[in-house]
């Protein structure tokens, strides 16, 4: 054997690892779970009881907070990430441009439990005070917003904050997209007459195939983001529409329970299913998400 | 003859490089001005002046005067400007995620060009018939321009930058990667074309030069060393550099 082909086994080795620790996971966790899905059958999604004396196991109070803070998430990182990309990308000068972009990375590299701590004591104490009273009181016929708002910790905070936590990660998706579209489309529209604003339609309408990869790529994140969630959301078993109630994750209701899942049968497979169901849409949404942006490069360079 | 297009004493550095060096021109009114010159001559940056594309250039220092149907380029705004007068770059740049039909459509919407569908649609097809591509796509308005072959891409842009109805077309190396048979369909549409609007053509082809040009300007090292109606400067050369040009050595 060549030295060239033995460096070729050596590094395939690292690669070949991480793959059989992902289908190890996913082994472990399908089989784990699956008693829970057998035993409970749909009720294991339908029912909102998760009592451990009486095994009741129903996963949907869990399942309706994943889903809806990582919707607000989206709906809260994807304008944000938008502006920061025309800022960093063309607006700004160079120089700045750099910074900017640099202090958006920096961003990224505070632990969850930072924003945890600022969404979960001072945000959510802000947002209690000025927003969520105003909502309740003018928008309560709206279900979203028809509850009290008891506190400031409830699902709307807790997807705000998901949000914010995820701007660098989206934003940089997008600048990198940005970046990759050929300059003489933007000249293009220029040279025709385009006003900024309208070149700006044009490029979000070019990079439209991105802009969803990186809202399914962020959300992919977002489903299984624990730390933050646990410090904003109230942790309350509660399946509610209404953004302004506590409410809980899977994942954060997976580390809550976590100990005494050991004590009670069923309570262990009931929280693996959830897991699994998780770590299934995340998969699916980054697979999706990958997809898109390599079918978008080739349009654009094709 | 007036000039649509005139220039006085056009400086640009880039960088600090001197791309264009005291440069004077004046386009007239519905003629075909070819512009000449050997690779990095500044060709195309005098075209990103006309139209102050070159403003997108933060490195870009422009001193000199340019001024456009007796208005001085600085006076216009530059988005007003670039209506009027509209570039069409060397390599085709369709929008890859419009339909053919919408290519051509978008400038005229934004630019109030044309309000009503019928208007649009109108519009549209006189613009893909002046670059004779209306036959070849009326089936397939809806479709991706990636169906289109290079040379019906370039049509589809020139198409594109007509329903404006410029004043003044400028045209970077049009034809410099597609077949005979599409140039020799753009070179047509530009002979009908200057009866609306004036052309100014960079080319490094001199036999297009003579086949649809009515005047040339030979830039060599950002200055204009010869200029001229074509059949005169290509009878009789008064630069070497045109004549190296005009047999291609350089």
């Amino acid at each position: 054997m060549r030295k060239g082909d033995r460096a070729f086994y050596l590094l395939l080795v690292p690669s070949l690892f991480s793959s059989a620790i992902l289908m190890l996971i996913l082994i472990h966790v399908t089989t784990v779970s699956l008693p829970a899905f057998v035993d409970r059958g749909l009720s294991l999604l339908t029912s909102v009881m998760w009592s451990p004396p009486t095994q009741d196991y129903g996963l949907l109070p869990a399942l309706v907070g994943t889903i809806l803070t990582s919707l607000i998430s989206i709906v809260v990182v994807t304008p944000i990430s938008l502006s920061i990309m025309f800022l960093v990308g063309d607006l700004l000068p160079r120089g700045l441009s750099r910074v900017f972009h640099r202090l958006v990375e920096v961003m990224g590299a505070l632990p969850t439990v930072i924003y945890g701590l600022w969404g979960g004591f001072t945000l959510s104490r802000f947002l209690h005070g000025t927003v969520y009273t105003w909502l309740h009181d003018y928008l309560s016929y709206i279900p979203l917003f028809s509850c009290r708002p008891l506190s400031g910790q409830n699902i709307l905070t807790a997807g705000v904050v998901l949000g914010i936590s995820m701007i660098p990660y989206a934003s940089s998706l997008l600048i990198e997209g940005y970046r990759a579209i050929p300059s003489r489309y933007i000249e293009t529209a220029y040279s025709l007459g385009f006003y900024r604003f309208e070149t700006y339609g044009l490029v979000t309408s070019i990079m439209k195939p991105l802009l969803i990869a990186s809202i399914m790529l962020s959300m992919s994140r977002a489903l299984g983001e624990t730390t933050i969630v646990a410090l904003t959301i109230g942790n309350a078993y509660v399946a509610s529409p209404c953004l302004l109630s506590p409410g809980i994750t899977v994942s954060a209701w997976i580390v809550s329970q976590f100990e005494s899942a050991f004590i009670y049968p069923g309570a262990l497979p009931a929280l693996y299913a959830g897991a699994l169901l998780v770590m299934v849409l995340s998969l699916l949404l980054s697979f999706l998400g990958i997809m898109l942006i390599s079918k978008w490069r080739g349009v654009i360079y094709g | 003859m007036s000039c649509v297009v005139e220039a006085r004493d056009l400086v640009v550095r880039l960088g600090g490089r001197t791309v264009l060096s005291g440069v004077n021109l004046c386009i007239k009114h519905n003629s075909i001005s070819v512009i000449m010159g050997p690779s990095g001559s500044g060709k195309s940056t005098l075209l990103r002046v006309i139209n102050r594309l070159i403003e997108l250039n933060p490195e870009a220092e422009v001193s000199g005067r340019v001024v456009i149907m007796g208005k001085d380029i600085y006076e216009w705004d530059p988005y007003e400007l670039r209506r009027y007068v509209v570039l069409v770059q060397q390599e085709p740049t369709p929008f890859p995620n419009l339909s053919i039909f919408d290519n051509v459509a978008l400038p005229a919407k934004l630019n109030g060009v044309a309000r009503s569908r019928e208007e649009v649609e109108k519009l549209v097809r006189w613009a893909l018939e002046k670059v004779m591509l209306w036959d070849e796509v009326k089936d397939r308005l809806r479709k991706p321009p990636t169906v289109l072959s290079g040379g019906q891409r370039q049509r589809l842009c020139i198409a594109r930058a007509l329903v404006l109805r410029p004043e003044v077309l400028l045209l970077d190396e049009p034809t410099a990667n597609i077949d005979p048979a599409n140039t020799l369909k753009i070179e047509e549409s530009l002979k009908e074309l200057k009866e609306d609007m004036t052309i100014v053509l960079v080319t490094h082809m001199p036999h297009q030069a003579a086949r649809v040009g009515d005047f040339i300007y030979v830039l060599y090292n950002g200055k204009i060393i010869e200029e001229g109606p074509v059949g005169e400067v290509f009878l009789h050369p008064r630069h070497e550099v045109t004549t190296k040009l005009l047999e291609r050595v350089l």
